[in-house]
């Protein structure tokens, strides 16, 4: 092909050059252009290399239904592969680079594998898996072994770069009366009848400019597009262009990918938007398919249309001597139009007659016409050299003639796109007339108007386009007449129904889907092993699959197959396309949900202040929490045993903020809370708290944690971290679900009150002196498990309760949560005045492991209350949640395992939690048990853990377990104890 | 004894200290935080509803207490978020007895932000589903909406949309909407 720049003509704007790079050579382009028409502007034939067999591809379309011109654009962390440069925007400084190819698309050594073709046909790779015949047929996979890396190596597109995306994409909503989508005549016709009566339109085009195919047709039409276009941005529509409508959902929901800001590094590159309208109208056009033909895809080969839009749009002529073969009257005009700006053209119509109309003005114009012709085989390997020309013959084709040609433009009739409404449900319906799919009926809220029903005359595309914006306006209740939408007429002459010009076996492949590089021999093979139903065929072969979804080769596919069946196209059925309508950047589908902000970050109202004190943060759900405060040069080991260490000898503070807190009001709460818990919490008196734990309806443990009675009627429950969502969405079930009549209302307070543990032997001092009143906490005001409500010297109020996690004279003391930094800086204050210190998760784990106090690491969905050794809690006088189910035999069996501790026999030996516990000498299988939490524990200076054993402690004593860990190779010997390591009789807890 | 409003810490305190003032105001759009909340939620029980209901709203010189729809003003006001449950936003002083609900104070489990401007309702939609045409969404509306798979509440008061976020969220919610 010997493309080049006209010196007149087309709607680029030859005052605003651009300079854009190509394979590392600067090239100049105009705005307005793609970087398609650049490309062909400065004679560039091969942009890119096939698929599967590294063939030399050209621009072969327009638009999006690009398969050909595939490009890589962008550089390091802004490269994206795979666009389509057709329908990439040209703007200055655009670098641009061939893919899939080495060392260049000119020249690929990747081209060798076009030798072995056969070899590759449709299946291979499932084939593969079978292994190397005749060595190893049906034995399996030894060889896929190789043949994957192989594969997956020199398979796909473009390649993605490894480095973060450097862009900046973002997501929003949007919302409208009727959206319209397409902005050819017919969707803004239908945008001004909707506007006119009245509704917010959103006019949605995947080009950057408004006009489809009337941009195409030339001089005249362009002027009327131009009075059309002045009519629209004077009227109150909102036009999106560059805009993508990639899928249509239930609701009249639409997908849509913005591109935003061509060339501009600083903004936000592309929008994903999901916008809801009450009504949509479908016009979304038709693409022109091409003829399956031997070498069919070789540059230099466009469909007719788009060598029409590059003449008349983009000021560019695809070849100097060009061929149009046609299978209906539409590509006359696209000849005539090259004609016009000087290239030598001649038509083949496969039609015996062809159109008497459209010969005559061929006549007229000393354009050579020959019917019942059709291209046979391109000549030519890197570009298009000649052209044989077939003739019928007996219901075959057979080479007649030879032509000399540097292009050749292609048109084997139209496909209305459908893809949008096929995502929604409804099946198309074959018209033989016009040789295409049409739809059959318009979903609920939608309609299709323009070439996209069937309307092929722009008068006809104009008139249905305003039709549907005034059917949607009077079913949105608008004073219109709400016309029907003009009865369509079919195409006057009808289109030969050629898709395969079938002539003898000559080896040479003629394609059916280029994207995927499917050819008719692979539908023949299909067809030969029996994949003949139209979703075994697209499976098998790949036809229309990926982002080519059917636009170019579904319909060229379908004809072949039933050809080979003997039945006719609608008799095969059609594939329903699938969203994206066209490929989405990853980047887009993330939006702004990444790097910090992949999920949301929860911090406590003493967030800031932690990080002040050194604190490396842990996430705990999506909370981030103390982990440990380590000194200079500590470790997290002896960080978290000095913090231990500490608290057991004076005082420390740990922020419990995020532990979960609900509010639970009204004359039935103590009813309430005592039906939840398994202990008795109706006779609690006001200024008293409780350890309380719940079950599931099984019988399982579901959470624990305290109830503070506030008064008669409302009680502050604390849950763990990890359950606070489970636990009030388990009450809001139970309250609205199964006891209605209870008058109790339940709120999260979580976020309201942020806290502090202050723990150790000096925890009451350090906090009397922060309280306005010391006294609030005296031993005989605050007795163990009390609760206070008081102020802090600076008159913030806060509630205080005596509880021990960590099994030292220890409180909780909370406030509202905008004073939680204002308590940590008095907290502090004290505890550093006695040597105190600030301390983490880690920690706190230390601790209570020393005291056998369970968590989640221990209530985990399998632990009955009699497992975790808390049998004793459950009420015997009243039913409660999980009451029944929890008497199970299951759950009686004396070997359940059960809670335990665990000490080396060595005291200087360790193990890790997840081993599993097993006899000595019987190292197997899920063991006798397994370990929930490790550690070391300065109290008692050795290593020690928690877990759950077969018969409890009880069962062990005299003999030895092995703490195993088969996945470290690692094996302890240890010893089953109780698991009350550390001060079992609580003294410490008394101060 | 100190000033305890002034005392009070903004969830929003870091983001804000970036920018060196309340206010987050560009192409369109200004977020500003509405600092030292005072929220109180009011629950009332099914047989108690329609009566505390009119007494509520008559506070307001309103008759009526539609479910999502607030009465008062931007400073003093009633949301109705469910059916048995109100908002009291503002300095408000509503007394109720047990036997009729119950009240709980909120005001620091929540950070209030408003945006303004021309942009404030697509800034919106950047985040969150619902529609905010003036059509759908006028003002004295009131909705629960979800912003990153979280929950928070959008109440628009003239051509301002104020959003109450979960405190311990605010700051990460904030900076999605910058």
């Amino acid at each position: 092909m010997t493309s080049s720049r006209l010196s007149a003509g087309g709607l680029i704007d030859r005052q605003t050059p651009l300079t854009f790079s190509w394979n590392g050579i600067r090239s100049k382009g105009f705005k307005g252009d793609t970087l398609a028409s650049a490309l062909l502007a400065n004679g560039h034939s091969i942009i890119g290399r096939s698929f599967k067999y590294h063939r030399p591809r050209g621009v072969m379309s327009a638009g999006v239904e690009e398969a050909g011109a595939l490009v890589t654009i962008g550089e390091g962390s802004r490269t994206d592969p795979n666009v389509a440069a057709t329908s990439q925007e040209l703007f200055d400084g655009l670098v641009a680079r061939g893919q899939n190819a080495w060392p260049s698309v000119r020249w690929d050594a990747g081209s060798i594998l076009g030798l072995f073709g056969r070899f590759f046909s449709a299946g291979f790779y499932y084939k593969t898996f079978m292994g190397l015949p005749p060595f190893e047929s049906g034995k399996g996979t030894r060889i896929w072994m190789l043949y994957e890396h192989l594969i997956r190596s020199s398979a796909g597109m473009g390649k993605i770069e490894r480095l973060p995306d450097a862009d900046r994409y973002e997501q929003a909503h949007l919302h409208c009366d009727v959206v319209v989508v397409g902005g050819g005549i017919a969707g803004i016709n239908a945008a001004l009848a909707a506007d006119a009566a009245g509704l917010e339109v959103v006019l949605v085009e995947q080009d950057f400019r408004l006009g489809g195919d009337l941009l195409s047709q030339g001089k005249t039409i362009a002027a009327s597009a131009t009075s059309l276009l002045a009519e629209l941005e004077a009227r109150r529509v909102r036009i999106m262009t560059r805009t993508t409508a990639f899928g249509l959902y239930e609701n009249c929901v639409l997908g849509l990918l913005e591109k935003l800001s061509p060339g501009s590094s600083e903004k936000v590159r592309q929008r994903l938007w999901t916008l809801k309208a009450e009504r949509v109208i479908l016009a979304t056009g038709a693409i022109e398919r091409s003829i399956a033909f031997e070498n069919n895809d070789r540059p230099g080969v466009m469909n007719a249309s788009a060598g029409r839009t590059y003449a008349n749009r983009f000021g560019v002529l695809p070849g100097k001597s060009l061929v149009v073969a046609t299978t209906n009257s539409t590509a006359y005009q696209t000849a005539f139009d090259l004609a016009a700006v000087g290239a030598e053209v001649r038509i083949l119509d496969s039609r015996q007659g062809g159109d008497p109309a459209f010969l005559e003005q061929a006549r007229s114009l000393n354009i050579e016409v020959h019917t019942s012709s059709a291209p046979f085989n391109v000549l030519g390997k890197n570009g298009v050299t000649g052209l044989d020309v077939g003739a019928r013959e007996d219901g075959s084709w057979v080479k007649k003639a030879s032509f000399s040609c540097d292009g050749i433009l292609v048109s084997g009739g139209w496909s209305p796109v459908i893809h949008l409404q096929s995502h929604l449900g409804p099946r198309p319906a074959w018209c033989d007339n016009d040789q295409c799919f049409l739809p059959l009926t318009d979903a609920p809220g939608m309609i299709v108007a323009g070439s996209a029903a069937g309307y092929w005359s722009s008068e006809e595309c104009a008139a249905s386009g305003l039709a549907a914006g005034e059917q949607v306006a009077f079913e949105l209740g608008k004073r219109v007449r709400g016309k029907a939408l003009p009865t369509r007429t079919p195409m006057s002459t009808s289109p030969d129904a050629l898709y395969l010009v079938k002539g003898e076996k000559t080896g040479k492949k003629s394609f059916v889907d280029f994207l995927n590089d499917v050819a008719v021999a692979d539908v023949r093979l299909a067809h030969q092993e029996g994949f003949i139903s139209v979703e075994h065929l697209k499976r098998y072969t790949t036809l229309g699959m990926g982002s080519d979804q059917g636009k170019m080769g579904n319909v060229i596919g379908l004809a072949t197959m039933a050809d080979l069946l003997g039945k006719g196209i609608p008799d095969v059925g059609v594939t329903r396309f699938r969203p994206p309508y066209t490929s989405i950047t990853l980047g887009a589908l993330a939006g702004e949900i990444v790097d910090g902000h992949f999920k949301p970050l929860r911090r406590t109202p003493m967030h800031d202040w932690n990080l002040s004190k050194g604190s490396v943060m842990a996430d705990a759900g999506l909370w981030h929490r103390p982990w440990y405060y380590p000194n200079a040069g500590e470790t997290i080991q002896s960080a978290y045993i000095r913090e231990a260490t500490t608290i057991r000898r004076t005082v420390g503070i740990c922020d419990v903020s995020s532990l979960g807190k609900i509010a639970v009001q009204g004359p039935d709460s103590a009813t309430f809370l005592d039906r939840v818990y398994v202990n008795s919490v109706e006779k609690l008196k006001v200024g008293k708290t409780r350890y309380c734990v719940m079950l599931r309806d099984d019988g399982i443990v579901l959470d624990d944690g305290t109830a503070w009675r506030e008064s008669d009627t409302d009680f502050f429950v604390t849950t763990t971290t990890t359950n606070a969502a489970r636990v009030l969405t388990f009450f809001e079930e139970l309250l609205q679900v199964r006891w209605p009549d209870l008058r109790v209302h339940v709120t999260s307070v979580t976020d309201q009150w942020g806290g502090f543990s202050v723990a150790g032997p000096r925890s009451r001092e350090t906090l009397q002196c922060c309280l306005a009143d010391p006294e609030h906490i005296s031993n005989e005001a605050l007795p163990f498990m009390g609760f206070v409500e008081t102020r802090l010297k600076s008159g913030v109020p806060c509630r205080i309760a005596r509880i021990s996690f960590s099994g030292e004279l220890a409180y909780e003391c909370y406030v509202p949560a905008d004073y939680g930094g204002h308590l940590a800086e008095v907290l502090s204050k004290e505890v550093t005045a006695r040597d105190g210190c600030c301390y983490g998760l880690e920690a706190l784990g230390t601790l209570r492991i020393e005291k056998g106090h369970v968590t989640g690491a221990e209530l985990d969905g399998r632990t009955t209350l009699e497992d975790a050794g808390l049998g004793g809690m459950a009420s015997k006088k009243k039913p409660f949640i999980g009451s029944s189910l929890k008497e199970r035999p299951e759950l009686k069996r004396a070997d359940r395992p059960k809670l335990v501790g665990i000490f080396p026999v060595d005291d200087g030996a360790t193990f890790n939690a997840g081993s599993i516990l097993c006899r000595e000498g019987s190292v197997s299988g899920f063991g006798e048990g397994w370990i929930t939490a490790a550690t070391y524990s300065p109290a008692l200076g050795h290593w020690i853990g928690l877990g759950y054993i077969s018969g409890g402690y009880t069962s062990w004593e005299g003999h030895d377990a092995v703490a195993a860990d088969p996945i470290r190779n690692a094996a302890t010997k240890v010893k089953i104890v109780s698991p009350h390591m550390f001060d079992p009789s609580g003294e410490r807890m008394n101060g | 004894m100190a000033n305890l409003e002034v005392m009070r810490q903004s969830a929003l305190k870091a983001n804000i200290n970036q920018e060196s003032s309340h206010t987050y105001v560009d192409e369109g759009i200004s977020i500003v935080e509405i600092p030292n909340l005072s929220l109180r939620q009011l629950v009332v029980w099914p047989g108690t509803r329609a009566a505390v209901t009119r007494r509520l709203v008559e506070r307001y010189g309103s008759t009526h207490g539609a479910l999502w729809w607030s009465v008062g003003s931007r400073d003093q006001a009633v949301l109705r978020l469910d059916p048995l449950r109100f908002w009291l936003v503002g300095a408000n002083n509503f007394e109720i007895s047990a036997g009729e609900g119950a009240t709980l104070d909120l005001s620091h489990s929540r950070s209030r932000v408003r945006l303004t401007g021309d942009n404030a309702r697509f800034t919106l939609n950047r985040q969150i589903p619902l529609d905010l045409r003036d059509a759908a969404f006028p003002s004295g509306k009131v909705a629960s909406t979800v912003m990153h798979g979280i929950g928070v509440t959008v109440w628009r008061n003239e051509a301002a949309f104020d959003l109450f976020l979960p405190r311990s969220f605010a700051r990460s919610l904030h900076e999605l909407l910058r």
